[in-house]
């Protein structure tokens, strides 16, 4: 086979590039959000501004940070700590005439703030005492009430957390739709592959896959695809030998039918008749080699229509046959192939279940006919057997129920070339059920 | 043993059928290869009866046949069976035109007199 080879990067080198380009689509979605958007603002609150926030409730920073006061039962949960914070409670206490004991700060965590010496200009603050981040300032009021202020109005997190975050939607919102097609393009050749592998186990002749994907997966389909090559021509082979083989029987069957007229009366009856059955034999197997290797003739076909026909010229010969709701259902397919594989379901329900009543029914996506019977049925062990070619449960080879044990073999193998299947199960209310399944057809 | 691998290659032949078909409704009779084609493109399968009586309808559209026409049209002139199977398998191939075609009546039953196919029948 020579295939075309497209090239295509190996999938180690795809995940290596894949990782690889998204940590730097990352780093760049970080890099330009940091730079276009402007520095956040610097929570600092001077004594000033606090001191405006308890004098009028609340106020406004020069960056934009609000305050609020409120009055409150209780102090503040800590006491007054480090010497900036302490510096910061006796200017406080300067400016608004009261008391230093009467100024509690708490601070949930201590934070370090590097100021730098021109953004300390910018904000006016050098040289004065400041308070970095969220904080909890009290007030004793003369009636032993505490007046409380701290920022206000903010979402609960620090601006360098919200940048943080900020970071993090739009890196994962940009590269989620690469990942997803990446993911997909990756992962498609690998599905069709499966569902090449489970489509040659019904049908060898199916068309060959297209080798795409990675170079891993282009090498996987391009072997899968010569092994269903050598299996194809594998069949192809031992059908066309049995059929050959049972094509050149029938010269010596011919001879041999002119030369018993030589022999007595009494035995001539007996050799033909043991000859009628060779040829019987001889013909059965060519017809199965035929149909095995025919070529597939496709056009849409109504399947019910084909259930009423078959079943119909099963009841005018006097068998007891029905067609039963059968459903309209379209199919592609060989109307000839199908109609024999519908006849050898038929034929089987009647000779060894005595009646035969068939269905056509969606299910699952498939067109499905079941045909029933009312005879005892098939063990469970032995209902794979059945469709190996030449096997025949019945093992007494009577001439009345006759066959060759092909029907089922032959059955299968033209269901299967349409990409569906037979198979038997025993009904719970007696009697052996075929199912042939038909993938429907499409529009 | 020739024989068999050549007719493995063997390629089904078109022949000469475009001459031997007719069209009705949508519908199109192949009678070399006893084919039925719904106007959607469905090949629905006849029974050789059914096949036999609707290619008497369509070489004979609308005009009243009656049963024992049919049966000699459809049949043959010997042809021995009773009136009621060919009312069975008129209703067979009705409802296989009807379930598959646009649900358009064809075949019309003429009450005491037989039936009739009511559409015109061209041929290519």
């Amino acid at each position: 086979m020579n295939l075309k080879r497209p090239w295509a990067a190996p999938l180690f080198a795809q995940v290596v590039g894949l990782v690889i380009a998204t940590l730097a689509a990352s780093q760049l979605c970080a890099v330009f959000i940091i730079l276009s958007l402007p520095p956040p603002t610097l929570e600092i609150y001077t004594v000033a501004d606090v001191a405006q926030a308890v004098r009028l409730d609340a106020a406004t920073t020069h960056e934009g940070n609000k305050l609020v006061a409120r009055i409150s039962d209780s102090a503040p949960a800590s006491e007054t700590q480090g010497f900036r914070r302490r510096a910061f409670r006796d200017d406080l206490a300067r400016t608004l005439s009261v008391a230093p004991e009467d100024i509690v700060i708490s601070q949930p965590t201590t934070r370090i703030l590097v100021l730098h010496s021109s953004a300390a200009k910018r904000l006016a603050v050098e040289d004065q005492p400041i308070l970095y981040g969220p904080f909890k300032l009290g007030l004793r009021q003369r009636d032993g009430r505490w007046l409380l202020v701290q920022p206000g109005g903010g979402i609960g997190i620090d601006a360098w957390q919200q940048r943080l975050l900020l970071v993090f939607a739009v890196t994962a919102a940009a590269l989620a739709p690469l990942a997803w097609w990446f993911a997909r393009r990756m992962a498609a050749p690998i599905a069709a592959l499966a569902a090449g592998a489970e489509r040659l186990g019904r049908d060898p002749r199916a068309p060959p896959l297209e080798p795409r994907g990675s170079a891993e997966v282009i090498a996987a389909v391009n072997a899968f695809n010569e092994m269903q090559e050598r299996l194809r021509r594998h069949v192809e082979y031992r059908t066309t030998l049995v059929g050959a083989i049972a094509h050149d029987l029938r010269t010596p069957l011919t001879r041999l039918r002119f030369r018993i007229e030589a022999v007595p009366e009494a035995l001539r009856a007996k050799l033909s008749s043991d000859i009628d059955e060779m040829e019987a034999m001889v013909s059965a197997t060519m017809e199965f080699a035929r149909e095995s290797a025919k070529p597939r003739v496709h056009g849409k076909l109504e399947i019910a229509s084909l259930v009423e026909t078959v079943m119909d010229e099963a009841e005018e010969t006097g068998a007891d046959a029905a067609a039963l709701n059968a459903e309209r259902l379209v199919v592609d397919g060989d109307p000839m192939g199908l109609k024999r594989v519908l006849e050898n379901l038929v034929n089987n329900a009647l000779k060894f279940g005595g009646r035969a009543r068939a269905r056509a029914l969606t299910r699952d996506g498939m067109a499905v006919v079941e045909v029933d019977d009312d005879g005892p049925g098939i063990p469970l062990e032995y209902m794979e057997r059945a469709f190996e070619p030449f096997h025949r449960l019945e093992t007494s080879r009577s001439r009345d129920t006759g066959g060759l044990g092909l029907g089922l073999a032959v059955a299968r193998a033209i269901a299967r070339a349409h990409g569906g299947d037979v198979t038997l199960s025993n009904r719970a209310e007696g009697g052996l059920r075929a199912t042939l399944t038909l993938p429907l057809s499409v529009s | 043993m020739r024989a068999v691998l050549r007719r493995r290659t063997e390629i089904a032949t078109e022949g000469d059928s475009l001459a031997a078909s007719c069209e009705f409704a949508g519908w199109r009779l192949d009678l070399v290869r006893h084919e039925l084609k719904s106007p959607h493109g469905v090949v629905v399968n006849l029974t050789s009866g059914e096949f036999s009586l609707l290619r008497a309808f369509v070489e004979r559209p609308r005009r009243v046949l009656t049963r024992d026409q049919l049966l000699e049209l459809a049949r043959g002139p010997e042809s021995e069976a009773f009136d009621r199977a060919i009312d069975v398998q008129i209703s067979r191939l009705r409802r296989k035109l009807e379930n598959s075609g646009d649900g358009q009546e064809l075949i019309r039953t003429v009450r005491n007199e037989g039936y009739m196919f009511t559409v015109k029948v061209t041929r290519p």
